[in-house]
């Protein structure tokens, strides 16, 4: 039981490519964190997968769900869920939040049944279920929105999850939060989960497997471990050193039990930073 | 001496404005009192709502209190002429969040470092050109960006332009609001590099507004914690340490850990 | 193996779709050129003086010596045309520019000031608001008799009030803007913040709006005049001209057609390039 992109380039309408035949598998119940420094094209590979480009931009490539080819207009939102980096745009303004959840349901084709609503976003770690529901989205903060975003997401009772930078723009609390309840989520409710992000702490906390992305190109996918461990490529190196340089003061005690590869110049930058 | 900053009784409220009614207001900052010291730099830290954007501005002299004083080396904010505002903006600068609604897009980017060095240092035009183009290189850019326009530039770009202007007076403090968190991992560290190298050649202190306890970690010897409003912790920084408040411990708990954990199934355990 | 096959499909939206703006940037343009061509120069393109009455020549088709045929009172139409289009286009601006300056002033400094005052001057727009044009150019008329000032006042009065809206929250969304934020830490006083960073982006958003609302207040003017509340005969206008020509709708509709035809082309003109503007000036729209 498994999400496959098989094979996906995006193009340019000048021919340009920004994704460049990648291929990569999500099965059910757990987590693939898709990493890339900004440009690498790791958004783009996502929209395509869930068919919603922009104007212009031109894919190749199949995407297959279950082992059966996918249509757009029966997976999307119904089998594959998704969670965006701005929450607030997500929702429409003149619509309370049951509003938004009733719509869910609808266009999913399950009946409007509150408990399995009060169910999802409890799941997603939303407290005062009442009240929320009656809240329209500029009464919301970040974190709350995000959350709400989670549960429609599992309302919808689809069995992947795309996850976009969902906690980019949160506070670390609110991230912490919602990072453990999308853990909690893939283990209980077997959701295959892909996660778009630039940085390596969310993968250390969440990822079963890791996908490096650079200029387009898959150039790494491995176990999170051996990505922390040993890394392979220069891109996932590169993220590795300056997500290493985040944490002062540990380096000298974690880098010992891991046997990371610093090549000589990061060494010396490393060092020079902490010396100060 | 007097010390760099020093805040009295601070009280900062929002009210909503009606023609006829009386609005509830909404108390934000509460009962401040603290003072900062020449040479640390520290770090306001909290979730978001606790005010440290708020207590950040207030002390840039962007927004007042409604009650309570900010005295800058010894001189309250409220009350000062143009001059000494002036020679005040000079000393204290800042970078904002998010680098791209900080500048005007319509205006080069040398029109953008060019403000301060027009109507804070008054420079002639030959003098400020060099000065436009010193700039930019030390924050890792080159003088022929100077031409372009910011509305067509990145947010990573934008960032290292905006704290060209905020060291084109020499400043003595740089307030960081959260200037850093909506940048990639690979340009955060990048900049932090940028900035360790300023304070390390120029002696600015740095006044980190931020959630992010790995910074705090990097640059400050102090840390002040706020919670709704309130500070509830100063303390100083030092390596492995245990924050003592309920906002700090969170905080820390809440640190992304640097490797993934053995354990596949349970929480993560906290590293840092 | 399935290859999407949308490809094709795209192109050809693609092409389709992105031609239409152009297309209508440059028939607008070449529409609006050649009667602000006209307006400005109808005194030395007229080949004939717009009132001078000759019965002998009423009612006359399309001729070598009258290009457009004449009226019912034997004037030539081509040259009352031109001047029509003067006068119209000459009203329309200086209406436009009445609203603009009182909207943007009220609304600037309703934005700048905030508070009660500015909750005062928004309860003024709202009852400025609720006027229906027509009925205040009637109520106008009665006391202050007809003519084209009068409809330009009536028309300015209950229509500035949209514009002071909308300067006053794009005035308070750039107030709390961080650039605004940055140019105070960086020295600049406030005049100049003013006017270099408030006014340009508010400026050009009213523009927009402003071109856009053109064919609206166009229509406004030759409404009234059509209904005599405006200009009156035999000052040329093309409301006033269709209104001279009811009478004739069956003996000779051109009468009719030719000013209907100038104040439609220039609607539709001023409409699309409103369109392209916004298109093109409006940062959320672009991608």
């Amino acid at each position: 039981m498994s999400l496959s992109i098989n094979n996906l380039s995006v193009f340019l309408p000048t021919g340009q490519t920004i994704v460049d035949n990648i291929s990569l598998t999500v099965n059910r119940g757990e987590i693939v964190a898709l990493v890339g420094a900004s440009g690498s094209g790791k958004s783009v590979a996502v929209t395509a997968t869930l068919g919603l480009l922009t104007r212009g931009l031109r894919m190749t490539g199949n995407i297959f769900l279950d082992n059966k080819p996918i249509d757009y207009t029966h997976a999307r939102g119904k089998r594959i869920a998704c969670i965006i980096q701005n929450p607030a745009s997500a929702f429409n303004p003149v619509y309370t939040m049951k509003q938004h959840a009733i719509e869910t349901l609808k266009a999913v084709g399950l009946p409007h049944d509150i408990n399995s609503i009060y169910d999802a976003m409890k799941d997603a770690g939303l407290e005062d279920l009442e009240r929320v529901l009656h809240l329209y989205s500029f009464q919301m903060s970040g974190g709350m929105l995000q959350r709400m975003m989670l549960a429609l997401a599992l309302m919808s009772k689809a069995d992947y999850l795309i996850a976009d930078e969902p906690t980019t723009d949160l506070d670390l609390i609110v991230q912490s939060h919602i990072l453990q309840r999308l853990k909690h989520i893939a283990h209980d409710r077997k959701l295959g989960i892909l996660l778009v992000t630039h940085d390596l702490g969310v993968v250390a906390k969440l990822a079963d497997r890791v996908a490096v992305m650079s200029q387009g190109k898959l150039v790494d996918e491995c176990n999170v471990m051996q990505l922390f461990d040993q890394p392979q490529s220069e891109a996932a190196k590169k993220l590795l050193n300056a997500h290493y340089a985040m944490y002062a003061t540990d380096i000298n005690s974690q880098s010992a039990k891991a046997s990371v590869t610093l090549d000589n110049e990061s060494k010396e930058t490393t060092k020079e930073l902490f010396s100060a | 001496m007097p010390n760099l900053f020093k805040i009295e009784r601070g009280n900062k409220s929002y009210q909503e404005q009606s023609l006829l009614s009386r609005q509830p207001s909404k108390q934000v900052l509460h009962d401040l009192n603290f003072t900062l010291e020449q040479g640390e730099s520290v770090a306001l830290v909290g979730a978001s709502g606790s005010g440290k954007s708020t207590l950040c501005r207030i002390m840039l002299g962007l927004e007042t209190f409604n009650e309570g004083h900010v005295y800058f080396k010894g001189q309250s904010l409220s009350g000062l002429s143009r001059k000494q505002l002036n020679g005040f903006r000079r000393s204290v600068q800042m970078v904002f969040q998010d680098s791209i609604s900080a500048v005007n897009p319509r205006l080069t980017v040398a029109d953008i470092i060019n403000e301060p060095l027009q109507y804070l240092l008054h420079l002639k035009p030959k003098k400020r050109k060099e000065r436009i183009d010193e700039l930019l290189i030390q924050v890792g850019l080159t003088p022929s960006d100077g031409l372009k326009k910011a509305g067509q530039m990145s947010g990573g770009m934008l960032q290292r332009v905006c704290i060209a202007r905020a060291l084109a007076c020499e400043p003595e403090i740089i307030a960081l609001d959260e200037s850093l968190s909506s940048l990639d991992l690979i340009l955060q560290q990048q900049l932090i590099q940028l900035l360790r190298e300023i304070q390390q050649k120029q002696g600015t202190t740095y006044l980190f507004v931020t959630h992010d306890l790995r910074l705090v970690q990097l640059f400050c010897q102090r840390a002040l914690v706020m919670d709704n409003g309130r500070i509830v912790e100063d303390t100083t920084v030092t390596p492995n340490m245990e924050w003592q408040s309920k906002m700090g411990k969170a905080l820390q708990a809440a640190v992304l850990p640097v490797r993934p954990s053995q354990l596949e199934h349970d929480s993560p355990a906290m590293t840092v | 193996m399935m290859i999407f096959s949308i490809k094709k499909h795209q192109d050809n939206k693609n092409s389709w779709r992105s031609a239409i703006p152009n297309l209508g940037v440059i028939i607008s343009i070449t529409v609006l050129a050649f009667m602000m061509f006209c307006a400005l120069f109808a005194h030395w393109l007229s080949p004939y003086d717009p009132s001078e009455i000759n019965l002998l020549n009423k009612l006359m088709p399309m001729s070598a010596e009258h290009w457009l045929g004449t009226d019912h009172l034997g004037r030539d139409m081509l040259s009352r045309l031109l001047h029509a289009t003067s006068i119209s286009l000459g009203a329309v601006f200086i209406t436009l520019l009445l609203m603009l300056a009182i909207g943007i002033s009220v609304g600037g400094f309703a934005g700048f000031i905030g508070g009660r005052i500015d909750q005062g001057i928004m309860r003024i727009c709202d009852v400025f608001m609720t006027f229906p044009t027509v009925v205040f150019a009637l109520f106008m008329v009665a006391v202050l008799g007809t003519g084209l000032t009068n409809v330009i006042i009536a028309i300015a009065v209950t229509h500035w009030a949209w514009y002071a809206r909308l300067t006053r929250s794009l005035v308070i969304n750039i107030r709390h803007s961080d650039y605004l934020r940055a140019a105070r830490l960086s020295g600049v006083p406030p005049i100049r913040r003013f006017f270099r960073h408030v006014l340009p982006s508010v400026f050009v958003q009213l523009i927009v709006l402003a071109t856009m609302d053109i064919g609206h207040v166009m229509l406004h003017i030759s409404g009234l005049s059509f209904l005599g509340l405006g200009v009156q005969s035999p000052t040329p206008e093309w409301g006033v001209m269709i209104n001279d020509a009811r009478q004739f709708v069956w003996t000779q509709p051109a009468l009719l057609v030719w000013p209907g035809l100038c104040i439609f082309l220039n609607v539709m003109a001023f409409n699309l390039l409103g369109d392209a503007l916004r298109d093109k000036l409006d940062p959320n729209l672009s991608h």
